[in-house]
């Protein structure tokens, strides 16, 4: 209990609570300016290590967008380079269908020839599609082009083999990846014109070639056999178009599936904000009116500082 | 009886009121004055005998006349000693809490450019890697959020590091000592406890009662008080009002004579500075070799134990010790996965073969480049400048090997297997750093800085409460309060006229005596 009060004391506490509220009235203004009540660890250390774990969680989520993105760019690039694929075995197969008639003349089966070698060309170029600077078929070897072809027809893969491990992924999730390349080899196969064997799609082509060929002797015996063998090609063509309808699909299954990530990532980047806001955002209303009550507060302290200064001394008076 | 007696009182009446003016015109002169007690004046009756024989025949004495007693001035010594322990204590407090609001300000990790956000960056940098692992673009992303991840370190310790040598300075600077904060806290220590003692020496001069000089008094309570908020010391009064000062259990002050000073010398790695307590003589003989264990308060013993390794709490070599770890580590880990190879598969970078085709070649060049001495630390760590400049080093893939470590198919350039163990890093829970993931530890330690700061700043707050309340306590006692004084001066001032009507009313009494005579 204080039963006397010194003059300066009186004065110093009257300065001491002035800045006190000077003090409190600039957290509030920081707070309202920066629209955060912990922009500093020292603000609430607790909180704030909940925030960096959100943070980091955020850009956890935003690397795996930007994955899931690379993802759908390239399962987009990868179904238009098949389209043109398919398109063009369809094409393939009318052509057999039409060529394995006997009545075509030899000129016929010619023109037929060159339409074919030049789908295997387009084939060959659409397999070899880059997509942001890489062969999308090659595997792991995105620098190689996944095929080429030597004048004697041989049509080389370039890319790593679908038996191995080569798979290029992209983390969405933690641990969880999204396989962004389908082999060429599996894909289109290959040919080798020295022994003539080969897979797929450019052995298909390859012997149609020769049936062509054959078909168009002047020797009846070789060329009905040519003609038998185009036909039978036409089985070859459809399991070859089936190999890579399915393989098509499976990435479009793919692609389903980084569409779904992408939703969800967004829904988890808003939880993430909200969660983030609730620990470090300032509700304005209340931001607001505590700064108009602490600047009357503020205020209040000086109009009384004023008056005890100037008034409440003996000196008005004697 | 006469006449004159009554002028004679009337004098004195005149003489102690103008006086007491004076006393009261001091203390409203010094009413801001810091320190300053107020005085009073003691008045008492002056023992003249003036007397007069009664109606019964009786003699009868009335007073002399006013005098002054003496000045008598507030004391209250167990208080004023509490006040000064406690001042210590918030002294003590204080430069603990300053330190760590710097080291809070340092570890801010909500702030910008903050460490965390580093290593999130580095990581999206290795991810956005993976989608694309031959492109140039990407690698140079990754390579330079790896810089910036490095130079995060190397700022976070430059900064702790300053701030450490701010307080007790550099141990391979010696000079820089006496610059720093303990430096200063020991000479002005030293100018306190110098001053104390030749206002000791004045006393002594000066002091020919038991009542020394007030004003003296005065300034060397001032100098208490300051010298309590640098460091605690006991005092103990002489008879002849002088005081002796002890400081870590040695006499310093020995009543007029200053016997020991503080001397701040280079420690060790763990403590860089030393104060020490040292006679004045040349050469100096030490009496105490190191006071920081001795003393238990003051801004010097917070300076020190802030900046200690070996004092208990967060200080700022602990925090310290804990970023170099985790540069260590993060450096170690990241190298490991970089140049990683086990004859089976190894760590590959891009290299051109003979034909211009980017290739994979074994990765020997290290990511943070290895120090001289083979110790990563947060202030070593930094980039490899081969890698800096050639981005196609940074070991993206990770394939099967030949017996000679060459890659079975070394145009594998899209694989990104080795990435994929960077990655993982962000979710490692690690040995070194006592089996919690990278994140987590510097969350760990964040969140310690953040509640040491926090709680140091309570008991601070609690302890400034603690100081205010005795100041208030005694300063409201003691000190100068202008009404009073203003009521004091009307007093003394209204008595001084009083009196000066008695002497002209003795004035006509003489008057009217002389007439009688005519």
């Amino acid at each position: 209990m204080i039963t006397r009060v010194s003059t300066s004391l009186m004065q110093n506490n009257l300065i001491s609570q002035i800045s006190n509220n000077q003090n409190k009235l600039y957290e509030l203004q920081i707070q309202a300016l920066t629209g955060k009540k912990v922009n500093s660890i020292l603000d609430n250390p607790v909180d704030a290590a909940k925030i960096l774990s959100v943070l980091e969680e955020q850009g956890k989520v935003e690397s795996y967008k930007t994955n899931v993105n690379a993802a759908q760019g390239e399962y987009e690039a990868m179904d238009n380079a098949l389209a043109i694929v398919v398109e063009k075995i369809q094409r393939l197969n009318e052509l057999a269908n039409s060529a394995g008639n006997e009545y075509n003349t030899p000129e016929n089966l010619n023109a037929i020839k060159n339409e074919v070698s030049s789908i295997k060309q387009t084939i060959i170029d659409i397999a070899n599609t880059q997509y942001d600077g890489r062969y999308i078929f090659s595997g792991t070897n995105t620098g190689t082009p996944t095929f080429t072809m030597s004048d004697d027809g041989t049509v080389t893969y370039g890319g790593t083999p679908s038996t191995g491990d080569y798979k290029r992924q992209v983390e969405v999730s933690q641990g969880t990846y999204l396989t962004l390349n389908a082999a060429g080899d599996s894909l289109f196969g290959s040919y080798d014109a020295a022994t003539g064997t080969g897979t797929g799609i450019f052995k298909t082509i390859a012997d149609l070639e020769a049936s062509l060929d054959k078909a168009a002797n002047e020797d009846a015996d070789i060329s009905s056999e040519g003609f038998a063998e185009i036909r039978a090609s036409i089985t070859s063509i459809q399991d070859d178009l089936r190999n890579i309808t399915n393989v098509r699909t499976q990435y479009g299954t793919y692609a389903q599936k980084a569409d779904l990530s992408e939703n969800s990532l967004s829904d988890t980047a808003i939880l993430l904000e909200s969660d983030r806001s609730d620990l470090q955002d300032v509700d304005l209303y209340e931001a607001y009116s505590n700064l108009v009550y602490q600047q009357y507060a503020l205020q209040a302290s000086m109009q009384v500082s004023a008056m005890t200064l100037q008034q409440s001394s003996l000196l008005n008076y004697i | 009886m006469s006449i004159i007696s009554s002028l004679n009182i009337a004098k004195s009446a005149l003489n102690v009121n103008q006086f007491a003016l004076t006393v009261v015109s001091n203390n409203i002169a010094n009413m801001n004055t810091e320190g300053y007690l107020k005085q009073t004046v003691n008045l008492e009756e002056l023992k003249g005998y003036t007397p007069y024989t009664s109606s019964k025949g009786i003699q009868i004495y009335t007073g002399g006349g006013v005098g002054i007693s003496d000045i008598s001035q507030y004391t209250n010594q167990p208080l004023f000693d509490y006040l000064n322990g406690q001042n210590s204590i918030y002294g003590d407090l204080s430069a603990q809490l300053g330190a760590m609001n710097d080291l809070a300000d340092i570890m801010n990790e909500l702030g910008d450019g903050a460490l965390s956000t580093a290593l999130t960056e580095f990581y999206s940098a290795a991810q956005r890697l993976t989608t694309n692992p031959s492109d140039s673009v990407l690698r140079i992303n990754y390579v330079n959020a790896a810089q910036t991840v490095a130079e995060k370190f190397n700022e976070i310790s430059n900064a702790i590091t300053t701030k450490k040598n701010d307080l007790v300075g550099d141990i391979n600077y010696p000079a820089s000592v006496e610059q720093s904060q303990a430096g200063r806290l020991t000479t002005s220590a030293n100018s306190i406890i110098s001053q104390i003692a030749q206002i000791n020496d004045s006393i002594t001069k000066m002091s020919t009662t038991d009542t020394p000089p007030s004003n003296l008094i005065n300034q060397r309570n001032q100098l208490l008080q300051e010298l309590s908020s640098i460091v605690d010391f006991t005092t103990s009064s002489n008879t002849n009002g002088t005081i002796n000062i002890s400081i870590a259990g040695v006499d310093v002050v020995q009543g007029a004579e200053q016997v020991a000073e503080l001397n701040i010398t280079v420690g060790d790695a763990d403590n860089p500075a030393k104060v020490q307590i040292q006679t004045l003589d040349d050469p100096p003989k030490v009496k105490v070799s190191d006071i920081s264990d001795k003393i238990t308060g003051g801004e010097l013993k917070g300076v020190l134990t802030a900046a200690s390794s070996t004092a208990e709490g967060l200080t700022y070599q602990k925090v310290l010790d804990q970023i170099n770890l985790m540069a260590k580590t993060f450096a170690e880990a990241v190298n490991e996965i970089q140049t990683y190879s086990d004859g089976n598969t190894g760590a590959m970078a891009i290299g051109i073969d003979a034909d211009g085709n980017q290739i994979l070649v074994p990765s020997t060049e290290p990511l943070f480049e290895i120090p001289a001495n083979g110790e990563f630390d947060a202030s070593n760590i930094k980039i490899n400048q081969a890698v800096y400049d050639n981005p196609n080093l940074v070991a993206a893939a990770r394939v099967e090997v030949d017996g000679g470590g060459n890659p079975i198919d070394p145009r594998a350039i899209g694989d990104s297997n080795n990435l994929k163990e960077i990655i993982a890093l962000q979710n490692k829970n690690l040995g070194e750093l006592g089996g919690v993931t990278f994140s987590t530890c510097l969350k760990n330690l964040v969140t310690k800085v953040g509640l040491e700061a926090a709680d140091l700043n309570n008991q601070a707050e609690a302890q400034a409460n603690v100081v205010d309340q005795v100041s208030t306590k005694y300063y409201s006692e003691g000190g100068v309060n202008l009404d009073e004084e203003l009521i004091d001066m009307v007093k003394y001032q209204r008595a001084y006229e009083a009196a000066s009507r008695v002497v002209s009313a003795c004035n006509e009494m003489l008057q009217v005596l002389v007439a009688l005579g005519k």
